[in-house]
C-alpha cells in the first residue's frame, strides 16, 4: 500500500505543476498589457507602466517569472487580491469552511439518498418502484441546481415560511443548499448503486449465500451490496469535484458567503490574483481529493494494489 | 474507459452470420429506425426536441413581443393576465415571448459547444490513439492537467480570461469538455488501430491522414454520438449557469439562465419569473438526455447504465 501511494503522488505532481503552468500562462493570455490586468480599472502611463512591470519583474524571461510564481506558491503566498488588498490564500481560508459545510452536507446527503434509492430500485428491477426512482434520477440530471435552488426557495422560504432565504448561519440554513447541491449527485450515486447492485445479484457468491439459507436481506446488504458499493465510492469521490464547483451556483442562489461565491465577484470585479489563486487552491484539492478517492478505492478492493 | 480487447471484439458489428452448432443462423438485427421507435424513453424524448426546435425558429417569428422592449404598464403582471399567459417580468416583457426568443439562443449554445468540442476532441484524440508514442503522450498529459479542474471551475477561468459574454460562454465551456471527447476518441483509435483492415490499409500504401479519416473515424462515431449527444444537454445547463452567474450572456438578452439571474430579485412578488425559464432548461436538457439514453442503449449496449 506504501508503494502505492508513493506512486500516486508522484504522478501527481506533473499535474499539480501543469495546473499552475495554466494558470501562470492566463495573465499573459489577457489582451493588453499584464500590467492594466493588475492594476484593474486604473489608467496608467506608459512610465508608471514601465516602472510596474519592473517592480513586478515582467521583464525577466518567463521562466525565471513563473519560477517567482511557483515557489511562492508553494510558500502559501498567492498574491494579494486587488479588491480588499488582503492576502489571497487569507480570503481562501476566510471562506473555505463555509463552503466544505455546504459541500460536507451535500455529500452526505448525496450518498445516503442515492445509495438508498439505488437499492430500492435495484430489489424491486422492473416494477413500478424501480420506474419511479429512475424517473427521479433523470430528474437529478437534468433539473439545473440554479433552478432547483430557486424553486426550493419559493416554495419552503417564500410560500411556507419554514426556512430563512439567505444566510450562513446554522443548521437550517445549509438543508436548501445542500439538498440542491447534492441532488444531482444523489441521482448519478441511485442509478448506478442501481446497475452495480443488479449485477452483484447475479454472481455465483450471492447464489451460494442463498443456497446456505441466509435470508433475503443478509444476502442483499451483507453480500451484494458490500461488493455493489465499491464501484460507488469512485463516482461519489469523482462528485466530490462536481460539489465543489456546484458551490459556485449554490452558493449564488443561497447568497451564502463562500469559496465560490468569493470567485465569481473576483471574476466579475476583474480581481485577477484573487481569481487565479482560488483556482490553482482548488485544482489543487481536487487532484488530491482524487488520490484519496483512489486509495480508499484501492483499500476496499484489494485487487487494484495488486495490478 | 472499456479495455481495449473488448471494444475490438465488438467492433466488427457487420459481420451478418455466426455457426451456431455446424447451422448458419442469420442474425434478426431490427433496423435502428425501428429499434429507435421502440424506444420509448429515445422517441418522447425525440418529439419534445422536435417540438423545442419549431418553437425556437417559429417562435419568435409569430410572438407579438419584443423581447427587448418594456412596457411599464404590464410590469409583473401575474400568469393569465390579458396578454401574458406566463405572466410579464419587472419591466413589463411578456415572460412567454421572452422564452421564445432565449430557445434559439441555449440551443446554440449547445451545438456550438459541443461542435468545438467534437472538433478539438478529433484533432487531437485520433492522432493521439492511431499514432500513440509521443503524440500520445503530449496530448494525454495536456489532458490530464485539463481534467485536473473539476468541471464548471475550468469554465469559469476561461471566461475569467476571455470576459463575460455568451459567445464567450460558449468557447469557455466548449473548451473545457475537450478532455471527455479526446479521452474517447483516443480510446476508440487506439483499440481500432490495431485491427486488419488498418493494417491492411496500411500495407497497400494509404496515408497516416485517410487511414484515421476513412478507417478509425467510423469507429468512433457511435460512442462519440452518444456522448455527444448527452453532452448536448450538459453544455445547455452550464451555458445557462455562466449566464446566471452574470460570466455568460448580459441582460437584457433573454436567454433563460439571465432570466432567472434576473428573477432572483423578485422570488417575494414574482415567482412566474422564476419558475418557467428554468423549466424550459429542464424539458430541454430532459428530451436531449432522454434522446441520448436511448441512443446509447441502441448504438452501444456496453455502456448501458
Amino acid at each position: 500500500m506504501g508503494a502505492y501511494i508513493r506512486i500516486r503522488l508522484l504522478a501527481a505532481i506533473p499535474v499539480i505543476v501543469g495546473v499552475s503552468i495554466l494558470v501562470f500562462i492566463s495573465l499573459y493570455l489577457l489582451p493588453g498589457d499584464p500590467v492594466q490586468a493588475i492594476a484593474g480599472e486604473v489608467p496608467l502611463d506608459k512610465a508608471r507602466v514601465e516602472e510596474l512591470r519592473e517592480l513586478y519583474g515582467l521583464n525577466d524571461p518567463p521562466w525565471e517569472q513563473y519560477g517567482r510564481f511557483a515557489v511562492r506558491a508553494l510558500q502559501g503566498d498567492l498574491g494579494t487580491s486587488l479588491g480588499t488588498r488582503r492576502p489571497v490564500l487569507g480570503e481562501i481560508l476566510t471562506f473555505l469552511p463555509a463552503t466544505l459545510q455546504l459541500t460536507g452536507a451535500a455529500m452526505l446527503f448525496a450518498v445516503l439518498i442515492g445509495v438508498t434509492l439505488g437499492t430500492i430500485a435495484a430489489i424491486r428491477a422492473h416494477t413500478w418502484v424501480d420506474s419511479l426512482t429512475m424517473v427521479l434520477a433523470l430528474g437529478g440530471v437534468s433539473i439545473p441546481s440554479f433552478w432547483l435552488g430557486l424553486m426550493l426557495l419559493i416554495v419552503f422560504s417564500v410560500w411556507l415560511g419554514l426556512v430563512p432565504s439567505t444566510g450562513t448561519e446554522g443548521v437550517h440554513r445549509l438543508i436548501l443548499p445542500a439538498f440542491t447541491l447534492g441532488y444531482g449527485a444523489a441521482a448519478i450515486i441511485a442509478r448506478l448503486t442501481r446497475s452495480s447492485l443488479l449485477e452483484a445479484m447475479s454472481q455465483d457468491y450471492v447464489v451460494t449465500a442463498r443456497s446456505k439459507g441466509l435470508v433475503e436481506r443478509t444476502v442483499i446488504i451483507r453480500h451484494a451490496l458490500k461488493n455493489a458499493l465499491i464501484p460507488v465510492i469512485t463516482i461519489a469521490g469523482l462528485q466530490v469535484g462536481n460539489l465543489l464547483s456546484g458551490a459556485v451556483i449554490v452558493e449564488t442562489v443561497f447568497s451564502r458567503q463562500g469559496v465560490g461565491r468569493m470567485l465569481v465577484n473576483g471574476i466579475l470585479g476583474k480581481d485577477l490574483p484573487l481569481v487565479q489563486g482560488t483556482i490553482l487552491f482548488v485544482a489543487t484539492a481536487y487532484v488530491l481529493i482524487n488520490i484519496l478517492t483512489d486509495l480508499l478505492y484501492a483499500y476496499v478492493d484489494p485487487r487494484i494494489r495488486f495490478r | 474507459m472499456t479495455a481495449p480487447g473488448e471494444t475490438a471484439a465488438s467492433a466488427s458489428p457487420r459481420v451478418p452470420a455466426a455457426f451456431e452448432g455446424g447451422e448458419i443462423v442469420i442474425s434478426q438485427r431490427p433496423s435502428l429506425a425501428r429499434r429507435f421507435l421502440r424506444h420509448r424513453g429515445a422517441t418522447a424524448g425525440m418529439f419534445i426536441f422536435v417540438a423545442i426546435v419549431l418553437l425556437a425558429t417559429i417562435g419568435p417569428r409569430v410572438s407579438p413581443y419584443d423581447p427587448y422592449i418594456s412596457d411599464l404598464s404590464d410590469q409583473l403582471a401575474r400568469p393569465g393576465s390579458e396578454g401574458h399567459l406566463l405572466g410579464a417580468d419587472h419591466l413589463g416583457r411578456d415572460v412567454a415571448g421572452r422564452i421564445l426568443h432565449g430557445a434559439a439562443l441555449s440551443l446554440q449554445m449547445g451545438f456550438i459547444a459541443v461542435a468545438f468540442a467534437v472538433v478539438l476532441g478529433l484533432l487531437l484524440g485520433l492522432p493521439a490513439g492511431y499514432f500513440g508514442g509521443a503524440t500520445d503522450m503530449v496530448v494525454m498529459r495536456l489532458m490530464d492537467v485539463m481534467l485536473a479542474f473539476p468541471s464548471i471551475l475550468l469554465a469559469l477561468s476561461i471566461v475569467s480570461i476571455l470576459g463575460p459574454s455568451l459567445n464567450n460562454a460558449m468557447i469557455a465551456v466548449g473548451i473545457s469538455v475537450v478532455p471527455v471527447y479526446v479521452r474517447l476518441i483516443r480510446a476508440s483509435a487506439l483499440s481500432t488501430r490495431e485491427l486488419l483492415f488498418v493494417e491492411a490499409a496500411r500495407v497497400i500504401g494509404v496515408g497516416h491522414v485517410q487511414i484515421m479519416a476513412r478507417h478509425i473515424l467510423p469507429n468512433v462515431t457511435a460512442p462519440l454520438v452518444v456522448v455527444a449527444t448527452l453532452g448536448v444537454a450538459t453544455a445547455i445547463i452550464v451555458g445557462a449557469a455562466l449566464s446566471f452567474l452574470g460570466l455568460g450572456a448580459q441582460p437584457p438578452t433573454p436567454e433563460w439562465g439571465a432570466m432567472l439571474s434576473e428573477g432572483r430579485g423578485f422570488i417575494q412578488t414574482a415567482w412566474w419569473m422564476s419558475v418557467f425559464p428554468g423549466l424550459a432548461i429542464m424539458v430541454t436538457v430532459l428530451s436531449i438526455n432522454l434522446l441520448g439514453d436511448g441512443l446509447r442503449d441502441m448504438l452501444d449496449p456496453r455502456m448501458r447504465v
